[in-house]
């Protein structure tokens, strides 16, 4: 039984190098002031080393381009290669931040031994232009240490037997198996440098002075200890087609058959206690290109009246300009159900009713479509205020405007106009407005409030250059 | 046109609120005709001497004053010292605020204002939206006819709308109202920085801070014609009437010192003979000669013209303190080597070694504050301190500020996040540039990294940074210039806390305090005192009678000798690199060539291109001509080349015809160079003036350009004179007592260039032996073991040197330590109750050596945990009985290893004649073997880097020191060479060199050309050792 780990080690460089040309040094940062933390091969060879700092690194090497680290992205990078290794290989395990692990028992039946299982693990990374390093164990401990720190970097280390298996382990340095900080110095000072060192100690005097961890450690490492793995689990998805027994000319002749796929949706997500807030619909035609239809709630749900009214809203919405002969019904974001405390005491309460209400209007409209007003940080008129689309509206924390703003017009014009008849009576100002140097919008203004004949009251201003212009009226 | 005074404007001693400099509001205000200015900056008078200077130069009468605001009271009060006792309250109610506070903040509330007298200030209330009037007469009572209401005019809806309100308000408070530009920058084209010093305030870019900006640019000194047309005239007029009731100008501060220093029935002046008379009998016991006692009666009436007496009488005092406390300490500066000085025992130059003239050192043309800085040493230093806060009380001394300001790295930083630039993307813009350039040079590097675009935020990048350059933006506490006072410190300048616990600073930089004539006492730390002190204490005991510093016999050619081999590691002042290789080429023999060798190398002189001119008169046969015989008297005694920063000075006014109040200018402007930029308006004057004298053109230029060069670098010959004395006493030491010199080095770090590897290698090569650290023979500290009469002593390292050995583990050791000293390991841990770790490092060191087989052994031995240890009282050999356990054996290389992880240095063999052995530096000359080869010879050399500097002063040169086992290589490495294997240049730790062998005399450099990281190598010393199994 044998256990197979992937080590890969610069995941983020790899994707950044795989867009850049080939020969550009690249870096990851660190930390304020940054650091370098890590370095590409080409960077490498440049002697760009974790660690040192951002001046150092460009004094060595000019053109080195550096991006942050993002543990995110690393994150979202390893569990895109693990979905593609796990199409071929199962079962997988996760090691955050660079690392995946694959039971070689497991797959033996598929790929006879080892080897080849590690040939088709080599071959996708290559195609991923990822830097990779493996390594077969007996435990998953051991292939681990093994992947990580094998003698010549950039190869795997890939031993047969068990007997090569444990030889390369007692031959790695001691700082290898990641103990605490301390026990690696103190093993090191004493003259222990590789594990076959401590291992050749005596287990009980071992466990008097570094204690039961480093031992156990060594037993995970040796399977004289059961070391579990949690089997990673591939994200769920719902995906299913429906090819129609008949063409179907227009959309309200479309409702039945959806019927069943929208059922088979919600039983999927019952199933496991989840909802979502979008659907992919796709119209397959005979002849025209598929029609995707994307759809969006504000807020997850898995009622299938619900969606089934969402996507009757669509639909209502499409014109088919080819009959449809299959159907598609895709939902890709699935979201732990949550209890929703509103069902049972306020289903009448405001929130309830605007919802569905902006949903629908959104559903119809076109998301981008329906937007709410809301106060923006900004002396300038113009910017004091922005649209924001429904699902923004909810989350944009709007910078706190003081109490006290001046008083401004309800009816602000979008552009202002030039001002045509003189006021009768000034009733306010001057209030200067000069500000927005820094984004190309400067603004340079004296604003009066002034009452016309017909007893309308403008907000005026005058530019630098004395013309007058009306910018929006009182009520 | 109507009369205005300015009487509530803040400066950027509002750190990040004000966008001026108190200097530009002052100008400013002055050009549009003001009757006054007063600076009100928030709870601080840290900007008003600045502004108290620029005033008295353009004559515009300025109020000092504060702007507060109250926990609970809404609005803003803005007080304004009408007297010197007004100024004192209000000095007084600043500090009150800021020391409860940390640093930085305050706090005062109404009560403050009721306990502390304001009697003699004026009160004007910017009151809130909607007064509340309760507030109002609150304060009217408590400024009876001194209050006014203060009224602004932003162009904002809300102060239109205010001045009804306003006038309201005056009508029930009966008071009057005073139109003011609450102002924040004098010209509005500031308003861009403002912004962005209100964005950083808040941590966010200009486009987040949103309604935190102000609405307009309108808080700025507006022109007359302006205010009439925004405040009805009688507001305007208030605001001189106002101004005409402050009286105060700084130029009333007297510094009044301590009283208590002059014992009753004698007059400072009378104490001060009197001491001095006193000191004349210990310095001259064979009775003073007369051309000294003639200079002293010189001296005596002019420290009385000018009544500085109290100020020498204070030193006086500190260093008869740490005499009693055989603390070591040396007086320098302007006032510090005249004879009085010697005889108060302030200085330890003696007059009759050198010619002392006193108008070079106090002058009472030139009208500056006399300077004397006291060095003490540095691990003592607080012992003066806290004596000088127990003599005089914490309300009577403080600490002088520091301003820190904004420097090119920190402003392209704030101002950057500001404009909302990718904090990235500024760090890249900042690498790799030069900043020891000129100012604009940095620019121009940063323009041409393409960076920065021409629209979006970072167009404004670099114009904002420009303005924000020298902003303050904090105060420190300035290194030991202390403010004592007759009476309270906060009488005359706020005082406030500092980040350092339990340390006050003022809010006045020696800049102010110097503009303002008042005098502070520099209470400075020095690394060499302590050694010397060490040493001097370490040979008494060996000799077995006291010596100090007066016996060390004077002008000893021996040790002049060994200085003009360039043997100066550890002598203070002349061991850097560039000093070692001076010493052969200036060759000094006397007292006054170590005073010229420890200020010529220095940036100024080496700028203004002296060193060259004076090596080759010392070193030519004829005599020097000089174009006036005035010239003569002040460069004779260089050789006809100005090395001191005094001669620059003296040179303006004997050559160029500078008036002392000119020179004085000249001199401030060198030391402020950073802050004020250039000299280039004196330019004209110099060389006109030398021109009209009679000299040449291009002994004109010469002259400018040489001054140029000691702007900001100068040294000055009074210090010099000061330390070329202690320069020759450490030499002395070095040479006559090298183990307790050695020791002493030892016992003082950290201090000067060498690491106590580097020292103690050197010394074993001069012959001095070093023993290791052992568990029954070391002390604490270093110490010397006696060898018998005849035979040296020797250097026995004490457990200070271990890493990782807590302090009280390394003092417990030899204090509980048996007569017949430690048996086993667990009597060592048992008897000075040591941790783990403890005993770790102990092992690691080597001094537990005696009781186990090797380090490995002792540290496998010293883990053991037997839970019984603590409870058995004691047992002989608790280790015979555990498993040894089947550890390899270190070898050579591994003790080496350990020795560098454990105490920095080893003992045993160098790790470099370790590679060497084993063949793996083929064909490399040790440094020893250099001096036996010829200039231009090629060479291979390899050694551990322990230097690499790239000075400002040599262009694009890199010197980069080695050391093997022989000795110190010193690499020169060309601009070209380090471009183009900068990667081993900056990363190895072991580097082996191709290069050419260049000599001038005794000095040798290896002209680098290839480089080879060898750090690798050292790695490797300890791997064979894995074989063992």
């Amino acid at each position: 039984m044998h256990w197979l780990y992937l080590h890969l080690p610069q995941l983020q460089l790899d994707h950044y190098r795989a867009a850049s040309p080939a020969a550009t040094p690249m870096a990851l940062s660190l930390g304020t002031p940054p650091l370098i933390h890590q370095a590409c091969p080409v960077a490498t060879a440049h002697g760009i080393r974790p660690g040192q700092a951002l001046a150092t690194a460009q004094a060595l090497c000019p053109s080195l381009q550096v991006r942050p680290d993002n543990s995110d992205h690393q994150e979202r990078l390893l569990l895109q290669i693990a979905q593609l290794i796990d199409q071929h290989t199962a079962p997988l395990s996760l090691y955050k931040p660079d690392g995946l692990l694959i039971n070689g028992a497991a797959m033996e039946k598929l790929y006879g031994d080892i080897t080849a299982l590690r040939q088709q693990v080599w071959e996708q990374t290559r195609r991923l232009s990822l830097q990779c390093q493996t390594g077969t164990g007996l435990t998953p401990r051991m292939a681990r240490l093994l992947a990580r720190h094998h003698q010549r970097p950039g190869q795997d280390s890939h031993n047969q037997t068990p007997e090569q298996m444990l030889s390369a382990l007692a031959a790695l340095p001691v700082s290898a198996a990641q103990w605490p900080a301390k026990t690696t110095e103190r093993l090191l000072r004493m003259g222990l440098r590789t594990l076959g060192d401590v291992m050749a100690q005596n287990r009980g005097e071992l466990t008097r002075r570094f204690g039961q961890a480093l031992v156990e450690d060594l037993q995970l490492i040796r399977g004289e200890r059961a070391d579990p793995q949690i089997t990673w689990q591939p994200p769920v998805i719902f995906d299913q087609h429906l090819e129609l027994m008949q063409e179907i000319h227009n959309t309200s002749a479309l409702a039945f058959p959806l019927q069943r796929l929208v059922q088979a949706l919600t039983d999927f997500l019952r199933l496991r206690q989840s909802m979502t807030d979008s659907l992919l619909l796709v119209l397959r035609h005979p002849d025209e290109p598929a029609t995707r239809l994307r759809l969006h709630t504000t807020e997850a749900g898995s009622n299938s009246a619900a969606f089934m009214e969402l996507i009757r809203l669509r639909l209502e919405r499409l014109t088919l300009n080819d009959s449809v002969t299959a159907l598609r019904l895709r939902a890709t974001r699935l979201l732990p159900l949550t209890s929703q405390p509103g069902d049972l005491f306020s289903a009448t309460g405001p929130r309830q009713h605007q919802t569905p209400l902006l949903v629908r209007l959104g559903t119809r409209l076109g998301e981008n479509r329906v937007q709410q007003l809301s106060l923006h940080g900004d002396h300038r008129p113009e910017h004091a205020w922005q649209w924001l689309s429904i699902p923004h509206a909810h989350k944009h924390k709007t910078m706190a405007a003081p109490n006290d703003l001046p008083p401004r017009p309800l009816w602000l014009l979008p552009q202002p106009l030039p001002l045509g008849q003189t006021p009768v009576r000034w009733l306010s100002g001057p209030e200067r407005i000069q500000t927005g140097w820094w984004d190309q919008q400067p603004v340079q203004r004296d604003y009066y409030t002034g009452r016309f004949a017909d007893g309308a009251t403008g907000w005026l201003f005058r530019a630098p250059g004395g013309s007058w212009f009306v910018h929006g009226w009182f009520g | 046109m109507t009369d205005y005074a300015e009487l509530h404007a803040i400066s950027n001693f509002s750190f990040l609120r004000g966008a001026s400099h108190p200097e530009e509001l002052v100008a400013r205000a002055a050009e549009l005709g003001y009757q006054g200015l007063a600076l009100t900056d928030e709870c601080s008078l840290a900007g008003v001497v600045r502004a108290h200077v620029k005033a008295r130069e353009l004559s515009l009468p300025l109020i000092i004053g504060s702007e507060f605001r109250l926990a609970d009271l809404p609005g803003v009060l803005i007080l304004l010292a009408t007297s010197r006792r007004g100024y004192a309250q209000l000095s007084q109610l600043i500090t009150c605020g800021r020391r409860r506070c940390s640093k930085g903040q305050y706090e005062l509330a109404r009560d403050d204002l009721s306990q502390q007298a304001l009697t003699e200030c004026l009160a004007l209330w910017q009151p809130p939206r909607n007064p509340d009037i309760a507030q109002g007469r609150w304060l009217a009572d408590s400024f009876p006819d001194r209050f006014w209401l203060a009224a602004r005019h932003r162009l904002v809806t809300e102060d239109t709308v205010c001045h009804q309100a306003l006038e309201a308000l005056a009508g029930q408070l009966r008071c009057a109202i005073v139109a003011t530009g609450d102002v924040l920058m004098h010209r509005r084209n500031r308003q861009p920085l403002q912004d962005v010093l209100t964005a950083i305030r808040h941590g966010c870019s200009v486009g987040e801070a949103g309604y935190a900006l102000c609405q307009n640019g309108e808080r700025y000194l507006r022109d007359t014609g302006r205010l009439e047309r925004l405040f009805p005239p009688d507001w305007l007029q208030e605001s001189c009437r106002i101004a005409r009731q402050c009286r105060f100008s700084l130029s009333e501060l007297q510094y009044e010192y301590p009283s208590e220093l002059v014992p009753t029935g004698h007059t400072p002046a009378s104490w001060l003979q009197h001491l001095v008379t006193q000191g004349e009998q210990w310095r001259f016991p064979g009775g003073t000669p007369d051309a000294i006692q003639q200079q002293i009666r010189k001296e005596l009436a002019l420290i009385h013209e000018l009544a500085y007496e109290p100020f020498f009488l204070t030193i006086h005092d500190l260093v008869v303190f740490a005499r009693s406390r055989h603390i070591l300490c040396q007086g320098r500066g302007s006032a510090a080597n005249s004879v009085v000085c010697y005889c108060l025992g302030i200085t330890e130059v003696d007059p009759r070694r050198v010619n002392l003239l006193l108008e070079r050192f106090i002058s009472r043309e030139r009208n500056e504050p006399p300077d004397i800085d006291v060095d003490f040493e540095h691990e003592r230093r607080e012992e003066v301190i806290q004596y000088i806060y127990r003599k005089y009380g914490r309300e009577r001394a403080a600490l002088a500020a520091t301003v820190i300001c904004y420097r090119p790295r920190s402003a392209l930083r704030d101002v950057g996040k500001a404009l909302g630039l990718d904090p990235l993307h500024v760090e890249q813009l900042l690498q790799g540039i030069d900043w020891r350039d000129r100012e604009d040079d940095w620019q121009q590097q940063m323009q041409a990294k393409g960076l920065l675009g021409d629209t979006g935020p970072a167009r404004h990048l670099m114009t904002l940074t420009r303005t924000i350059l020298g902003f303050p933006r904090h105060l420190s506490q300035h290194v030991g210039g202390f403010v004592i006072a007759a009476e309270q410190v906060a009488d005359l300048v706020p005082v406030e806390n500092a980040a350092m616990t339990d340390r006050t600073v003022i809010q006045w930089d020696k800049d102010d305090l110097e503009a303002l004539g008042l005098l502070k006492v520099d209470v400075l730390a020095l690394g060499m005192l302590t050694a010397i002190r060490k040493t001097l204490a370490l040979v008494s005991e060996i000799r077995g009678t006291p010596m100090t510093m007066a016996d060390i016999p004077p002008e000893d050619p021996a040790v002049y000798a060994m200085l003009q081999r360039g043997e100066s590691m550890g002598v203070f002042q002349v061991e850097s690199r560039a000093q070692m290789s001076m010493l052969p080429r200036l060759r000094p023999a006397t007292y006054y060539d170590l005073v010229v060798q420890v200020a010529i190398v220095r940036p100024g002189p080496i700028q203004g291109n002296m060193v060259h001119p004076y090596l080759k008169r010392r070193n030519s046969p004829e005599p020097v001509s000089y174009p006036s015989e005035a010239i003569r008297a002040v460069l004779e005694p260089t050789l006809g080349v100005p090395i001191f920063q005094e001669q620059a000075i003296r040179l303006a006014m004997v050559a160029a015809g500078f008036t002392a109040g000119e020179a004085d200018q000249l001199r401030r402007s060198m030391a402020a160079w950073k802050r004020h930029g250039d000299l280039s308006r004196f330019r004209e004057k110099l060389v006109s003036g030398m021109l009209a004298r009679g000299f040449s053109e291009a002994f004109a230029d010469d002259l400018y350009n040489q001054i140029r060069g000691f702007s900001g670098y100068g040294f000055p010959e009074s210090h010099a004179a000061s330390f070329a004395l202690l320069v020759y006493v450490s030499a002395w030491l070095k040479h006559h007592e090298p183990a307790a010199f050695l020791c002493g080095l030892l016992n003082s770090q950290p201090m000067g260039f060498y690491s106590p590897s580097q020292l103690i290698q050197e010394a074993r090569r001069q012959g001095v032996a070093v023993h290791p650290v052992d568990i029954n023979q070391s002390q604490y500290e270093h110490r010397l073991e006696d060898n018998g009469s005849t035979a040296a002593p020797a250097v026995r390292l004490g457990f200070c040197l271990i890493r990782q050995l807590s302090r009280t583990a390394a003092m417990a050791l030899p204090h509980v330590r048996p007569q017949t000293g430690y048996r086993t390991i667990d009597e060592v841990r048992r008897r000075a109750k040591l941790t783990t770790s403890d005993m770790e490092a102990l092992a690691s060191s080597g001094a537990l050596s005696g009781f186990s087989r090797d380090r490995y052994q002792a540290r496998w031995a010293i883990l053991d945990d037997l839970p019984d240890l603590a409870m058995t009282a004691y047992r002989e050999s608790p280790y015979a009985v555990a498993e040894p356990g089947h550890l390899p054996m270190p070898d050579e290389a591994d003790n080496t290893l350990e020795d560098y992880a454990s105490l920095g240095l080893t003992l045993g063999r160098h790790p470099l004649d370790l590679l060497r052995e084993r063949g793996q530096l083929p064909a490399c000359i040790t440094a020893a073997a250099l001096k036996d080869l010829h200039h231009g010879q090629a060479v291979s050399v390899a050694g551990l880097v322990t230097g690499r500097q790239r000075p400002g002063t040599a262009s694009g040169v890199t010197f980069v020191t080695l050391e093997d086992e022989t000795g110190n290589i010193n690499l020169v490495v060309w601009l070209a060479t380090a471009k183009a294997q900068r990667k081993a240049l900056l990363n190895a730790r072991l580097l082996h060199v191709r290069g050419i062998l260049e000599r001038q005399g005794d000095v040798i450099h290896v002209i680098a050309g290839q480089l080879n990281d060898l750090t690798g190598e050292i790695a490797s010393l300890s791997v064979p050792s894995r074989d063992f199994h």
